[in-house]
């Protein structure tokens, strides 16, 4: 017993100061990341098709140089720089953004619309081995969001995005599937 | 010399710059009449013996202003005016009965009615103008409409004078004021008392000369506390317009300047299509970085916001808003790509403008040196002498074409100018940032001075490609004292974008199909068009061609065929991939077809370094490059047999067939021979043939050259006979002769008898492949007797010895017909006789065959009966018959 003692004696001080130590590395830990990026949550998916009957392949000129599978009813259209898929609840859109930026990070981060702030909801993804970021902006005058992905590959920052709440699955779809296609 | 020159092309491209694409409709011109409108233009004598209405009506008849080679190619005609307007007299069905419409000086109320079917004309592209009254009028008699356009403006207590007054301050720009007869510097007004003008845009304020006369009036009255007054309110609704301003505009007093002014206002009523030319390149030599117009300019890093790109008006802000989201010239509003307020274009990585890359002027003209600019850094102005201005921001402070403010250096397209680097302000910082910020002003005021056109000037060289309305040219804001609208955008770039829908509109557009390319350039059309491009079929063409025709086919919007073209277009067609060494060079050429039978050559030029032919055409149809071949000879094949041949064409064993087949000397040698054996099918000759088969055999052959030069079919014959012949031995009784008689199956035979001792003879039977029969045994012929027997039957090289034997045939004749009289045939073998005896004076012969001791024939028969010793494989054999 009196061995016991003083063992307990002994070890109280040590998971003291473990007990602190460790909570101040989390809470430094916590309060760097709010800091560091406006990114909450990072996860790590892999969104896929798991079926790609009923999706049909799209590829698109070397202007923009990506491939990605698309519902087989739905219409693409690609003019000047931009990717519209048409389907009869409304649109998905892809774009294209140069950037300076050595990563989607700090794209994201540093951008001058602010996206680091107003992206809610925000998933890092890893698609088809590349950066990815999805979620919601908010749209003026409307209840519903804008659905957004950004993929980053080689100083381009892709952008698929829709305003139809119908069409999220499909966007999901469609950004799991995306590859990036240069010449 | 050569600045001069360069000078020289840049006064004629700004010449050029603007032009008219089409004569346009008319411009109807409607109003109200006398006595609803006390001063009309349709009467312009009605009150004044001199009226300056008179000199608006002279102007709008003047040919050299409107109609063909006017300034504005519309005509002008002057609808009946009236006295009031009901529902749907202005505009009916959504579609307008009149252009303009002149609502003057009223003498009575316009009801609400008529209110709203001139908010109607309004809202659906119609130019109204209206004058305030003279001082015994009321302007209330507006109410109505301002209340129906929502206005909360009015009349109120406008005061009109009854002489000059004075002359404007040059007026604010705006549609009217700067329009298609040029900017109204001077307006001569009356001033009519101040409005509420937070939502008409006051064009024309104050005065600098002011008539003694009206001094006081004006001094007590609108210029008190120093302040501006409107002599002139207008107002854009979409393609509408609404112009306000005092009866004396232009009724009591003419002015060139005040004639000028409603030119422009019948002028902007003239919906014709003012096509710019498209004039810029982009900044750098994106061609040596491996990238296509397409690729290049699409690569940007930033966009334009086309609905608030203020970014270089220090103190305007964006509505919260729109904060943080940019409208895109694809029409597509507020989106997440950057970025917001953006005034230009953004190029960096992406297209390849890495830090030190040239920047080259997107067009000639002066260049200048913009002084202290804290976020643009380094940047350079070009002056392109038509009304538009480029800059190139966060240069590098080496390398530029002019670095001290003040100087100017002319400078020509693609000319380098600087380099792309960080100075200024740049994401990120540092030479991570390194890009090319480039923007378009236009001078829209035309006071050769682009800072007072910042922001108002800003274009997006893109356009506004959408049906949507574009926000910049429809926003109205205040800025440095001025009332101002934003611009509107065209696509200023000199190369067209690839278009990947199959349509393509004014901006023009280009079309791959593998090795050919349609370039549409801009201002081709000005509706939308389809492309199709093809590979065509089912087409004859009498030259040699190189690749596949081409069946290009263009629809306009209803889906009509469109074959021909006011102007023309470009067609590349790039064979670097298609080996041409067997064509004539010189015959090299473009030819197109309507129907793909007749064909016409095309006018077109060849750069053999590249190896693109590229034409310009005014019509859609069959196109296809085609030449005529070095070599139009064909091959040459010879077959040759081989095998143990007899005679001619006769071969005793299995036989080998080649074929032998040679290009004409100077040929590009052959392609493949081709054959067929007997009722076979055809077939590429690979390797010698072997045929075995006993008979007549036809082998046929061609062979076709590398030019597709195609040899007639040749055939050579030739038979195969591997069995020797058998023979049938008899007496001939015309003769009176035994003789031997060859066998064969494949044809000919030929005999040979030789006596090989005073007792012996030889036989011999060969058909024509050379098989041979030889017989040899004893042999005697005594008078009318022959005698003989076989020992040796041989078959080419193989013998065969048959048992013993013996013919004998004794013959007599009648000594008077020396006829046969008598035939004694016999033939013994072991175990075997036979006989047969004719005799004649019976007319029968008498046949007694006697086998193995036993009889088996003895009989007769009618005539003479021959008995036949034969050969069968080495056996021999009797007949008789």
């Amino acid at each position: 017993m009196r061995n016991n003692k003083g063992v307990t004696l002994l070890i109280l001080p040590v998971v003291f100061v473990v007990l602190v130590i460790g909570g101040l590395v989390i809470h430094w830990q916590y309060s760097s990341q709010g800091e560091r990026r406006a990114i909450s949550t990072p996860t790590v998916q892999e969104p896929t098709i798991a079926d790609t009957e009923g999706f049909k392949t799209f590829r698109s000129s070397e202007i923009l140089s990506f491939e990605i599978l698309v519902p087989e009813t739905y219409s693409i259209d690609e003019e000047l720089g931009f990717v519209t898929i048409k389907s009869n609840e409304g649109e998905i859109v892809i774009g294209r953004n140069g950037t300076e930026y050595d990563d989607l990070e700090k794209y994201i981060t540093n951008n001058r619309n602010s996206l680091g702030d107003r992206l809610r909801e925000s998933e890092m993804f890893e698609i088809n081995g590349l950066e990815g970021v999805s979620g919601f902006l908010d749209v003026a005058g409307s209840d519903t969001a804008e659905k957004a992905y950004y993929i980053y590959a080689d100083y381009s920052v892709y952008l698929l995005y829709t305003r139809n709440l119908e069409l999220y699955d499909d966007l999901d779809q469609i950004a799991g599937s995306f590859r990036y296609m240069p010449n | 010399m050569r600045k001069t020159l360069g000078v020289l092309v840049l006064l004629l491209a700004s010449l050029f710059f603007v032009r008219d694409a089409f004569a346009a409709d008319n411009v109807r011109v409607a109003g109200f009449g006398y006595p609803r409108n006390e001063y009309p233009f349709d009467n312009p004598f009605f009150q004044w013996d001199i009226s300056y209405v008179s000199e608006i009506v002279f102007a709008l008849n003047d040919q050299s202003n409107f109609g063909d080679g006017g300034v504005v190619p519309c005509e002008v005609s002057m609808l009946p005016f009236v006295n009031t307007v009901s529902s749907g007299s202005l505009v009916s069905g959504g579609h307008r009965t009149a252009d303009v419409f002149i609502v003057g000086t009223l003498a009575s109320e316009l009801s609400a009615l008529e209110a709203s079917e001139l908010k109607s004309f309004l809202e659906n592209g119609g130019v109204v103008f209206i004058s305030s009254g003279t001082d015994d009028i009321s302007n209330v008699r507006y109410s109505n409409f301002f209340e129906a356009l929502g206005f909360s403006d009015r009349f109120t207590g406008e005061e009109e004078e009854l002489s000059f007054a004075g002359i404007s301050s040059v007026p604010v720009d705006s549609p009217i004021v700067n329009g298609k007869f040029g900017k109204v510097h001077k307006l001569s007004h009356y001033p009519f008392r101040i409005i509420n003008f937070s939502t008409l845009m006051p064009v024309a304020l104050g005065f600098e000369e002011i008539d003694g006369f009206a001094t006081l009036s004006l001094g007590t009255q609108s210029q008190a506390a120093g302040e501006l007054k409107p002599l002139l309110l207008e107002k854009e609704f979409g393609s509408g317009y609404l112009s306000v301003a005092g009866t004396s505009l232009y009724l009591n007093d003419y002015s060139p300047e005040n004639v000028k002014y409603f030119m422009n206002l019948i002028g902007h009523a003239c919906k014709e299509q003012i096509s710019l030319q498209p004039f810029l390149d982009l900044p750098w030599d994106y061609g040596a970085k491996g990238m296509s117009f397409s690729t290049a300019a699409l690569s940007m890093s930033a966009y334009f916001d086309h609905e608030y790109p203020l970014l270089s008006a220090s103190g305007l802000n964006e509505p919260s808003d729109s904060q943080n989201t940019t409208t895109i010239f694809k029409g597509l509003f507020r989106t997440g790509f950057d970025y917001s307020s953006h005034d230009g274009y953004d190029w960096g990585r992406l297209a390849k403008t890495k830090e030190g890359t040239p920047v080259l002027a997107a067009a000639g003209g002066s260049a200048s040196f913009k002084g202290v600019c804290g976020p643009c850094g380094n940047a350079i102005l070009i002056d392109h002498g038509n009304g538009f201005q480029t800059r190139y921001y966060h240069l590098r402070d080496d390398g530029l074409a002019v670095n001290q403010p003040g100087q100017t250096v002319q400078v020509g397209k693609g000319q380098q100018i600087g380099l792309v680097g960080h100075t200024g302000n740049v994401k990120p910082g540092g030479e991570a940032g390194s890009h090319i910020h480039f923007m378009v002003i236009q001078d829209k005021n035309g006071d050769g001075n682009f800072e007072d056109n910042i922001p108002d000037g800003m274009v997006d060289p893109f356009g506004w490609q959408s049906n949507d309305p574009d926000p910049w040219p429809n926003y109205a804001f205040f800025y440095n004292g001025q009332q101002r609208t934003g611009n509107a955008s065209h696509y200023l770039w000199t190369s067209a974008i690839a278009n990947l829908s199959e349509e393509f509109d004014s901006n023009g557009a280009f079309f791959n199909l593998e090795h050919y390319g349609a370039s549409f350039p801009p201002g081709f059309t000005n509706e939308t068009y389809k492309v199709n491009m093809k590979a065509g079929g089912g087409i004859t063409i009498p030259y040699e061609t190189v690749g596949y025709p081409l069946d290009m086919t263009i629809v306009d919007g209803t889906g009509n065929p469109v074959t021909h073209f006011p102007t023309p277009f470009t067609l590349t067609i790039d064979f670097s991939g298609f080996d041409i060494s067997r064509l004539i060079q010189e015959t090299l050429s473009v030819y197109s077809s309507e129907d793909g039978i007749s064909w016409v050559k095309e006018d077109a030029t060849f750069d053999w370094d590249s190896k693109v032919a590229t034409f310009q055409t005014d019509h859609a149809s069959y196109f296809v490059l085609a030449g005529e071949r070095m070599d139009t000879t064909a091959p040459t094949t010879t077959a040759e047999i081989f095998g143990t041949q007899g005679e001619s064409d006769w071969f005793r064993s299995d036989v080998e067939v080649v074929l032998n087949s040679e290009d004409n000397e100077g040929g590009f040698g052959v392609e493949y021979t081709s054959y067929k054996l007997d009722d076979g099918d055809w077939q590429e000759y690979l390797t010698p043939l072997t045929v075995v088969d006993e008979g007549e055999h036809e082998i046929q052959y061609f062979s076709v050259d590398n030019e597709e030069n195609v040899e007639e079919v040749k055939s050579t014959v030739f038979y195969i006979d591997k069995t020797a012949p058998e023979v049938s031995i008899s007496f001939n009784p015309e003769s009176l002769s035994v003789e031997g008689v060859g066998v064969d199956e494949g044809g000919q035979t030929t005999t040979q008898f030789e006596k090989t001792g005073l007792l012996k003879a030889k036989f011999t039977v060969s058909d024509t492949a050379g098989n041979t029969l030889a017989l040899e045994g004893s042999y005697l012929h005594f008078l009318r007797s022959t005698t003989f027997s076989i020992s040796s039957v041989k078959y080419n090289s193989v013998s065969h010895s048959p048992g013993s034997n013996r013919y004998n045939a004794l013959y007599a004749t009648d000594r008077k017909t020396k006829k046969l009289s008598s035939l004694n045939q016999t033939w013994i073998e072991e175990g075997l006789f036979v006989n047969i005896f004719y005799y004649a004076k019976e007319g029968k012969s008498y046949i007694y065959i006697k086998e193995d001791g036993q009889v088996t024939v003895n009989t007769s028969q009618n005539g003479l009966v021959i008995l036949y010793i034969e050969t069968d494989s080495g056996n021999l054999k009797y007949r008789y018959e």
